[in-house]
This record gives C-alpha cells, sequence and structure tokens, in this order.
C-alpha cells in the first residue's frame, strides 16, 4: 500500500523531468545547431517477497515468485546528434557540416569548446569568431577589405584582397570528429565540450574519415521536430496524471482502512 | 473470533499487491522496452486447520485464504519511431543479450550508445553482446546499420551480429530493474538463428502498459478494498451482538 503511494510518486517526477527535457527542446527549435535531448527511463530495483523458484510445498516451486517494484528512475538524458534542416542565409561566413563533426572554438579560459552551430563572424582584428567572440581553431584571419570570401567543402577559405585578381588562400576550416558524441558535455552557448565518454576530438580536413562536409552560406537548423515534441508532451502530461490517480487510489485504500476502526 | 475476517483481510492484503502492480507498470509508462507486472489471485485453505473435516457442514465452510501470483506480461509493446541509428527495437521474439557484472542480463531496451572504446552500450553502460562478446563498433565513428537480422555493419563492413535470445513463449525471465530480465537457474535461452531475428533500427519498443485498463483498475481496486472493509466491520458488529446480546445475563 505505501509502497504504491512511492511507485507513482516516481512516476511523477520522472514524467515531471521527461517534460523538463521537453521544454528545454521546445525552446531551443529556433536554436542554430541545436540537438534535442531525451530523457530513457528504467524499472527500479525490485522487492523481493518470494524468490522465484523457492519452494511452496515439499515438491512443488514457485515459477514465477513474487515482487514488488518500486517505480521508475531516469536512466539517462541522452543527446540525439541527428542533422538538422539546413537554411539559407547567403551570409559568407554562415557555415552548416553536412555530416559528422563539429567546429572546434578556444574558450576565454584557454580550452576547446566544440559547436554545430556555425554561425561566424568576423571581430576587430579580423579573425574569424562564433557569436560568443570564441575565434575558431585553427584560428583563420580574415584581412582587410577583403571581399568574395569563399569557403570549399573541404573547408579551405580563400577571399579576394584589394587589388587582387586571383583568390588569396586564408586557411583552412578543420572539423573535430568524436566516438561517442552523446558523451559531450553541454556548455550552453550551444557548446559542447570532450569528455571521457565522448572520447578526444579527432581533428581533420572535412570531408575526410567520416567527416562532413562544409557547406557555406547555410545554417543548420535545431533537429528538434516540434510535432514530435508536442506529442512527448502530452503523453508525459497524461503519464503524471494517472500516476497521481494511482496516490489517490492508495491513499482513499488508506482512509478506508482508517475507517473500519471508529 | 471469527475466521471469516482472515479470508477478509487476504482479500484486502490481495487488493494491495495489485495495486502494487498496477502502480509499478503506470510509473513506467514511458520506459522503453518496460513489460507489464499482472497480479493473479488463487484460493488456498487456512494452513493448519484440522483435517479430515467430518462434519459435512464444517467442510464446505473450510476458511480460505485468497493468495497472490504473480506472472509478467511479455506481450510485444508498440514501436515508435525515433531515427536515431543506436535506438534498435526487437520487433519479433528475444531478448538482446547484455553482459553485466553479475552475468548475462536480457533487455528489451534498445536505447543503445557507444562509450569511449567503441563498444555498443545500453544506457546503463553495460556492453551488449554480438556472436562473438561484447559487440565493438570500433572508433571510427562511422555509419552504423543495423540489419532486420541483427546484422551489425560500420561503413558498409560489417562488425558482428547482436546476439538476440529467446526464451519461449511465456519467457520465465525475472526482472532485476533497469531494464534487465534474469534467466532462473534452469532456464536456458535460445540464440536465435538469423533468420529468425527481426529487428527494427531507428525504433523503439515502448512500454506495453495500457494506461486506460490501469485506471479502470485502480477503481476496481479501489472499491473492492472498500467492500472487503465494510464486510469486516459488519462482521464485528456481529461478534458485538454476539457479545452483547446474546450473552446477557439476566
Amino acid at each position: 500500500m505505501i509502497r504504491a503511494l512511492y511507485s507513482a510518486a516516481t512516476g511523477m517526477q520522472a514524467q515531471a523531468l521527461n517534460v523538463d527535457v521537453i521544454a528545454n527542446n521546445l525552446a531551443n527549435v529556433n536554436t542554430a545547431g541545436f540537438k534535442r535531448s531525451r530523457a530513457d527511463f528504467q524499472d527500479l530495483l525490485y522487492q523481493t517477497i518470494r524468490a522465484p523458484g523457492a519452494p511452496t510445498s515439499n515438491n512443488t516451486q514457485s515459477p514465477t515468485g513474487i515482487q514488488v517494484g518500486l517505480g521508475v528512475k531516469p536512466a539517462a538524458i541522452q543527446r540525439i546528434f541527428t542533422q538538422g534542416d539546413y537554411d539559407q542565409t547567403g551570409a559568407p561566413l554562415d557555415m552548416a557540416i553536412e555530416g559528422q563533426g563539429m567546429f572546434q572554438v578556444t574558450t576565454p579560459d584557454g580550452t576547446s569548446a566544440f559547436t554545430r552551430a556555425g554561425a561566424f563572424k568576423v571581430d576587430s582584428q579580423g579573425r574569424v569568431v562564433n557569436s560568443e567572440g570564441m575565434p575558431l581553431e585553427p584560428s583563420i584571419t580574415i584581412p582587410d577589405g577583403a571581399i568574395d570570401i569563399t569557403i570549399g567543402q573541404d573547408g579551405l577559405v580563400s577571399a579576394l584582397l584589394p587589388g587582387g585578381t586571383t583568390p588569396t588562400q586564408l586557411g583552412q576550416i578543420q572539423l573535430a570528429r568524436f566516438q561517442n558524441p552523446p558523451g559531450l558535455n553541454p556548455l550552453g552557448k550551444n557548446l559542447f565540450q570532450e569528455t571521457e565518454s565522448s572520447g578526444t576530438a579527432q581533428l581533420g580536413t572535412p570531408g575526410e574519415d567520416n567527416r562532413g562536409t562544409v557547406l557555406q552560406g547555410f545554417l543548420e537548423n535545431s533537429n528538434v521536430s516540434v510535432v514530435e515534441e508536442l506529442i512527448g508532451l502530452i503523453t508525459s502530461q497524461r503519464a503524471y496524471e494517472v500516476n497521481s490517480k494511482a496516490i489517490t487510489t492508495a491513499d482513499e485504500m488508506l482512509r478506508v482502512t482508517n475507517g473500519i476502526v471508529s | 473470533m471469527n475466521r471469516g475476517v482472515y479470508t477478509i483481510a487476504s482479500g484486502g492484503l490481495a487488493a494491495q499487491a495489485r495495486l502494487e502492480a498496477v502502480a509499478q507498470n503506470l510509473a513506467n509508462g514511458n520506459t522503453v522496452g518496460y513489460k507489464a507486472q499482472r497480479v493473479a489471485f488463487d484460493v488456498r485453505p487456512l494452513v493448519n486447520f484440522p483435517r479430515p473435516v467430518v462434519d459435512r457442514i464444517a467442510a464446505e465452510t473450510v476458511p480460505q485464504l485468497v493468495g497472490i501470483e504473480q506472472t509478467r506480461d511479455f506481450s510485444p509493446g508498440p514501436l515508435t519511431t525515433t531515427g536515431n541509428p543506436l535506438d534498435v527495437a526487437v520487433a519479433g521474439r528475444g531478448f538482446f543479450a547484455v553482459a553485466t557484472a553479475a552475468g548475462e542480463r536480457y533487455t528489451r531496451q534498445g536505447t543503445f550508445a557507444v562509450d569511449a572504446e567503441g563498444f555498443l552500450v545500453t544506457a546503463r553502460g553495460d556492453r551488449v553482446r554480438g556472436d562473438g562478446g561484447d559487440l565493438a563498433l570500433g572508433r571510427g565513428g562511422g555509419d552504423v546499420v543495423i540489419a532486420g537480422d541483427g546484422t551489425v555493419s560500420v561503413d558498409g563492413g560489417r562488425v558482428g551480429r547482436l546476439r538476440v535470445v529467446d526464451f519461449g513463449d511465456e519467457p520465465a525471465l525475472v526482472g532485476e530493474g533497469e531494464a534487465l530480465f534474469a534467466a532462473p537457474p534452469g532456464t536456458t535461452g535460445t540464440p536465435l538463428e538469423p533468420a529468425d531475428v527481426e529487428l527494427q533500427q531507428g525504433v523503439l519498443e515502448r512500454a506495453n502498459v495500457d494506461v486506460v485498463s490501469g485506471l479502470v483498475e485502480l477503481i476496481d481496486v479501489a472499491r473492492g478494498y472498500e467492500s472487503y472493509m465494510k464486510a469486516i466491520q459488519r462482521l464485528d458488529e456481529v461478534a458485538k451482538r454476539s457479545i452483547e446480546d446474546v450473552g446477557r445475563v439476566g
């Protein structure tokens, strides 16, 4: 009886967590390079009242035993690294990655962070930086007055310099690939950090060794599907409700029990 | 004391066991690969009742208790498409084999990931078993394709086949929590041949919990329990009447 109260409570907590994750996905539906998350659940350990195979008489055994479940727990909040849609922007430093891989940027504290958000800009020193002003690594500098910036599929950046007639190569963008991208640590601001679970970043030329290619003038939209998230929201809400009904029922039964002693 | 009270109380305890199972199922309504618990009741004679009963009336009014039996419903749950390449559902028979610290365990929860060493792992981090031991996808991070028969290839190259183990129509598996099932001693599963394996990539099997019937069961349990308690109250009144009226002296 009391166990049912707590089992149902874990169910409500799990659904509340599910709604949190969905709300975050929905809030980021227009965030370029955002990857949606999903809450995965598992049943909690069972309390064994009678072990399976326990003798029920001299020559019979309980085939299944009696085990009371104690509810549910979150197993993982998994980030889903599927490809998002592309959005054509035409801006020369907007880049989308077709396939696997991430851009590497240097954070203010000097460490590396990784991102799929390819909305890059030029800072006052001419460096290519992300929206937070973190420079792309390896760093690329666009000289003052350069026009017709072109970025090839392989990440080669070239531009026409003032007075020049042929494009000058300014550098090559490298993409980082991870063994287990869902193991990356999200830092917010579209940035991820490598962890032991993700494996170390393997930097290389776009298009090589399963790395995606760079698409200039496009941004990768978030991979959140509003319809899918809304369905998730409805089912979580209903599941939350039904768990609260189990609590009400347990409470009702306790009330009735108290009522027989008058 | 009236033996009927114990019979009714056993019914009340059985209703509680049923409520606990329903609460557990509803709490796991969103758990991928969860299999619902069912509680069945049977009737047993009160232990230690003197036998043989000679008196016919006594023989037919032997107090009995409601016993609790528990089973698990291994029927398939609905499949939903997620598009994630490492989500796999068993669309047919069998379970994925998982290597845990306690030995081989079985699961229908196919929310897999890759660990830092390139092995396919469950959400808990246990390695998923293939035909040649733990299944390694390698550190390349290429495109993973899982065929219907369980063959796993990375960038077109075969790396192994998922081990799918069948336990028959009514598996005698014991739930250990964390979506894992253990085979009790004496129970052995049959690893399925490629032709019998039916897997779907990018798909997950939802819990086989029917929320509507769960709600109906909640009402049923609560009202049934109320009736048991009313019956106990009534028997108590009868006892009180006997003591006060029948036993009145003078």
